[in-house]
């Protein structure tokens, strides 16, 4: 387990380069000055994508000697360009000026700086484009004596273009609700889903926990329990949804939802989204099961076939649903939802538990695969319970004959 | 197959129009207007049968609805054959056909009627809503860590909508917002306008405004919901063109600032959309659609991390979706273009174009044989270029190629399939960069069980899946360890159980990762347990849910264990139905190599007493408790800290 690497955003997680050599001559001490004796990039080499803002977390390490007197180490500008011999070729300023006192009397002292910043895909671009592999995050290190030049240290970023990478690292994170919102208000008991987009770059394990503050503290101090936890492989650059589980509806108030990752590290506070659920109870409630017999599910459809049901108490009539399997190029067909319209149906009575299609029915019902269920009504003309959708072949008309 | 008799036809509803019917003469038929003078939602149809038709002949006619055969609900009521609608039906238009089996097996439409189904005789269409709730709430009892002086709260939500059509206009409008007192959101707002929505359609002219779709999902849109205005166009002859022009943001937000989601012009996406179907006679068969925007976008925000930079940028669509042999063939093509600057105008980078496309083809068919069943093969290859972006789709993958071929079928029981992915990176072959390569193979099969096997297990599912990561070419002086270099192998086993009236889910995956490069590998097993039953008569019911996700190093150097157990009880109407009450305990322990090792026990409860049950005039009031209880350990150090909270609340909602 290698805990040299504490960047940040980056992972935890081994990864053990071989050429780690290599990455250490990216610490490249130019001149020092009179009070600062050296400096590192205590990092793993890390990788940038071409067309997207790379969020890198770096840490600088100085050594600082001025005979026990304090003293200020500090970098005006943290630049993105091309380093080369004692100079960094400015692309463009991305962070601003950094500084700490060093006040000890024990020299010499090593001053840490954990900076977080984003690289923007237009300076990328710009050493893509004159066929760089790789650019730099360069900055100048100085102490308050005012005569030196300092010590320029140096981040090598490698280009990549998708599949590649060091380290696992997050570049944007965007949790938004199944509609896409950021924030909703839903009846007591309904559904509601939660996912995170996931930008990453490099390899490596990601670890979070989904997390839920609910109205019994969020009308005091929130206090979160988990809802699911994520242990997920990711590899190169590219993005990922993780779904989050099903968030709860139970009470009625504001409800805080948060994706807290443990690995790598991310500042957890931004992602944080807000529901609230209302006093009002979600309708319509789910409706019962329907026990069905038969045919089986993918059975084709024949002359013979005959839909059969347990019966349902107080059922005033039922109905035979079909709704055309559509056939995309994503996953399967989907099922139909609850209260998708049929394209074609049979109404029984309510005393009935089995029925065979009509002509009628057959002649809507053309070649291919359909869904098929069992709805029951109660005399009021309420849905009141519902068989499971299963599949049915209508083979060609020649093959099957007609009639029914 | 239905004989177009001389009878078809169809009548559209003039704006006021209660009932239209065609009158048939070949047949005689007649549909016996509404007794108010327009059709509600359960008025029974009377359809008056001539009387000189013979038995035999009333016999062979059959009655349909909506494409619901509906004859075995048919009464007679002296000269009329009367049906009444078990369901009632939605507002708009509906069509009742009546046909007659033919001695040869065929079947004759004798007539068909378009009915207009109407709120009154004002509106065809007319709906209005409100849901409200104000909850008053006081910290009763805390824990002295959490405690501080005693803390009022006030919460609530108000959901609105409304719809009202006529004729050929139709207008639409729904909003919620949400308030709590002392937790404001990231921008100290303590109301939220979560969403709103309001439509105006008339003829074929629709003008929409909030929170809309603006586009369709395409290589250049991934279809969400943003804040905009948009305005589109059907035409209402030829229903085959769908055109829209929008502005809108190209990320979402809530709260009133951004209002119109159109006045900021740093977020802001101009563009328009259609979707058209040459085909008259089968427009689904063939889809043409479009998309152009241009605009400049930066999508961080709201609950997200890691914004990015304002970017301009300007993108294009063109997709054809074709079927022929009664749908059993589908072939697809789409190609985008996009203008990215990745710097809005900045120095550092000027403007870039890159494309990119996707075709598909797929086909599938039925077995032959009693048992049916159903396979489909699919083959998809796609590109897009090195800086190939769109603000809508931000963050979709690109200077990447890929062909993936999946093979499904269902039979019986089972469903499987079969998914191959072959990928690689830098398509355009620039010599300093790396070309990765990846390749995946994923196998899914699932079982559903006609009865429950051994009485117990209803389903049975299981995934296999390799995936491969190298580079396939580094170029000179490219650190080689930095490229990814890795095998990840997966697999999934999951049972769906019934026992005893309880039903649940047993789940096991484990994914192992070798990565090369890094000279590591680890494995991840992930198990959930979970059960549902009721109790009396519904009325109570309890959830256990284990989970334990388990990442270990294969050299034996730690685990990453995450484990969680959750109880819900939930209590609704004893021992008086005015009461419900949900308690939830959990123990939660999570670990990781590094020296975490935090167990957080919680309980949370609320309960409510009905104090008056609303409806009417008169709004439903609760009175509440509610609290938790939570205690968190830091286990190497040997320290915990615990806290809790109870509320008493009291609550009004107002609904219509």
């Amino acid at each position: 387990m290698n805990r040299r690497c504490d960047n940040g955003w980056r992972g935890r997680r081994g990864v053990r380069l071989p050429g780690w050599g290599l990455a250490a001559l990216l610490c490249l001490p130019a001149v020092a000055g009179a009070n600062l004796l050296n400096g590192s990039v205590n990092s793993v080499p890390q990788t940038v994508d071409s067309t997207r803002d790379t969020v890198l977390r770096v840490r600088w390490q100085m050594t600082f000697q001025n005979n026990g007197e304090p003293g200020t180490v500090y970098s005006n500008s943290g630049v993105v360009g091309l380093y080369g011999g004692q100079t960094c070729q400015v692309f463009q300023t991305v962070a601003g000026r950094v500084e700490k006192q060093v006040s000890t009397a024990q020299p010499p002292v090593t001053v840490t700086f954990d900076e977080t910043v984003t690289v923007p895909a237009a300076a990328v671009v710009a050493a893509r484009r004159q066929g760089l592999p790789y650019i730099d995050y360069c900055r100048r290190f100085l102490d308050d004596d005012g005569f030196t030049p300092g010590i320029l240290l140096v981040q090598r970023l490698y280009l990549q273009a998708g599949g590649l990478g060091g380290e696992l690292g997050l570049n944007y994170v965007r949790l938004r609700f199944d509609d896409g919102s950021v924030s909703t208000v839903v009846p007591r008991g309904g559904r509601l889903g939660i996912r995170a987009l996931v930008r990453h770059n490099g390899r490596g394990l990601v670890r979070a926990v989904w997390e839920v503050a609910d109205p019994a503290s969020t009308r005091g101090t929130p206090q979160y329990v988990v809802l699911g936890t994520v242990h997920r492989y990711l590899t190169g650059a590219g993005e990922e949804i993780l779904t989050g589980p099903a968030l709860p509806t139970h009470l009625p108030g504001l409800y805080l939802v948060r994706l807290r990752f443990l690995e790598p590290e991310v500042p957890a506070s931004a992602l944080v989204l807000r529901y609230f659920v209302q006093s009002t109870t979600a309708t319509p409630q789910p409706l019962a099961p329907i026990a069905v017999s038969g045919p089986a599910d993918g059975a084709r459809l024949a002359p013979a076939t005959r839909f059969r049901w347990a019966p349902v108490e107080g059922a005033g009539a039922y109905r035979i649903e079909f709704h055309r399997a559509e056939g995309g190029f994503g996953a399967r067909p989907d099922r139909p939802a609850d209260d998708s319209r049929p394209e074609a149906g049979l109404l029984v009575p309510g005393d009935a538990g089995e029925a065979a299609v009509s002509r009628l029915v057959r002649e809507r019902l053309t070649p291919g695969t359909w869904f098929w269920r069992v709805v029951a009504f109660d005399g009021e003309g309420r849905r009141v319970a519902a068989g499971p959708f299963r599949r049915i072949i209508v083979g060609p008309a020649r093959a099957d004959g007609g009639g029914g | 197959m239905v004989s177009g008799g001389p009878a078809r036809g169809r009548c559209l509803a003039a704006a006021l129009a209660l009932l239209c019917f065609q009158a048939v003469p070949a047949s005689e038929l007649e549909l016996a207007p509404p007794s108010r003078g327009w059709r509600g939602p359960a008025e029974p149809f009377r359809i008056r049968v001539p009387d000189q038709w013979p038995v035999e002949r009333l016999q062979r006619l059959a009655l349909e609805v909506d494409g619901v055969d509906v004859t075995s609900l048919l009464t007679r009521e002296g000269p009329y054959a009367v049906y009444r609608p078990v369901e009632p039906l939605a507002y708009g238009s509906h069509e009742v056909r009546v046909v007659e089996y033919l001695p040869d097996g065929g079947v004759e439409e004798l007539v068909l009627w378009e009915v207009e189904v109407r709120h009154s005789a004002a509106f065809r269409e007319a709906s209005a809503g409100m849901e409200a709730d104000l909850t008053l709430s006081r910290r009763v009892a805390a824990s002295s860590n959490l405690a501080g002086p005693a803390q009022w709260a006030a919460e609530g939500t108000l959901t609105l909508s409304g719809m009202a059509a006529d004729g050929e206009w139709r207008a639409t409008g729904s909003a919620g917002l949400g308030y709590n007192s002392l937790q404001p959101s990231a921008g100290e707002r303590k109301v939220d306008l979560t969403s709103y929505m309001a439509r105006l359609e008339r003829k074929a002219l629709g003008v929409s405004l909030g929170n809309l779709g603006v586009t369709g999902s395409s290589l250049i849109s991934d279809g969400v919901s943003t804040r905009g205005v948009a305005v589109d166009f059907g035409h209402l002859d030829l229903r085959r063109v769908r055109a829209r022009a929008f502005v809108a943001r190209a990320d979402s937000v809530s709260g009133f600032r951004e209002g119109l989601g159109i006045g900021d012009e740093e977020n802001r996406v101009v563009g328009g959309d259609f979707t058209f179907f040459p085909l008259k006679a089968s427009p689904q068969d063939l889809v043409v659609q479009g998309t152009v925007y241009d605009g400049t976008a930066s999508t961080g925000g709201e609950g997200t991390l890691g914004g990015e930079s304002v970017q301009k940028g300007s993108g294009a669509s063109l997709s054809v979706d074709g079927r022929m042999f009664k749908g059993r063939l589908r072939v697809r093509g789409e190609y985008a273009r996009t203008r990215w600057d990745p710097d809005a105008g900045g120095s550092l980078s000027d403007s870039l174009t890159d494309d990119a496309y996707l075709v598909g083809i797929r086909y599938g068919g039925e077995f032959r044989g009693k048992t049916g069943g159903s396979w489909d093969v699919r083959l998809t290859h796609g590109r897009a270029g090195p800086y190939f972006n769109s603000l809508l789709k931000a963050g979709a993958p690109n200077d990447q190629e890929a062909t993936q071929l999946v093979l499904a079928g269902q039979r019986g029981g089972w469903t499987a399939g079969l998914a191959l992915l072959r990928a690689r990176s830098n398509v355009a072959d620039e010599a300093t960069i790396p070309v990765a390569g990846l390749d995946s193979a994923v196998a899914d099969a699932v079982y559903s069980f006609r009865k429950p096997w051994a009485g117990l297990v209803t389903k049975l599912s299981m995934t296999a899946g390799r995936q491969r990561s190298r580079p396939r070419r580094l170029p000179a002086g490219y650190l080689a360890g930095i490229v990814a270099d890795d095998l990840t192998t997966s697999g999934s086993l999951s049972v769906d159980y019934s026992v005893l009236g309880a039903t649940g889910k047993l789940a096991w995956d484990r994914a192992t990762r070798w990565d090369y490069a890094a000279v590591s590998a680890s494995r991840t097993d992930t198990w959930k347990l979970s059960l549902k039953r009721s109790f009396l008569k519904k009325k109570l019911t309890v959830s256990p849910t284990y989970t334990r996700s388990d990442t270990r190093e294969l050299d034996g150097s730690g685990n990453s264990i995450t484990d969680t157990v959750t109880v819900v009880f939930s209590l609704r109407g004893i021992p008086h139905e005015r009461l419900s009450l949900t308690i939830t305990p959990q123990v939660n322990r999570i670990r990781d190599p590094y020296g975490t090792d935090t167990e957080t026990r919680t309980v949370t409860f609320g309960a409510g007493w009905r104090l008056a049950k609303g409806g009417g005039t008169g709004p439903a009031v609760t009175l509440g408790l509610s609290g938790t209880w939570q205690r968190v350990a830091d286990r190497p150090a040997g320290t915990s800290v615990s806290g809790w909270q109870i509320f008493g609340s009291i609550s009004v909602v107002f609904g219509r």
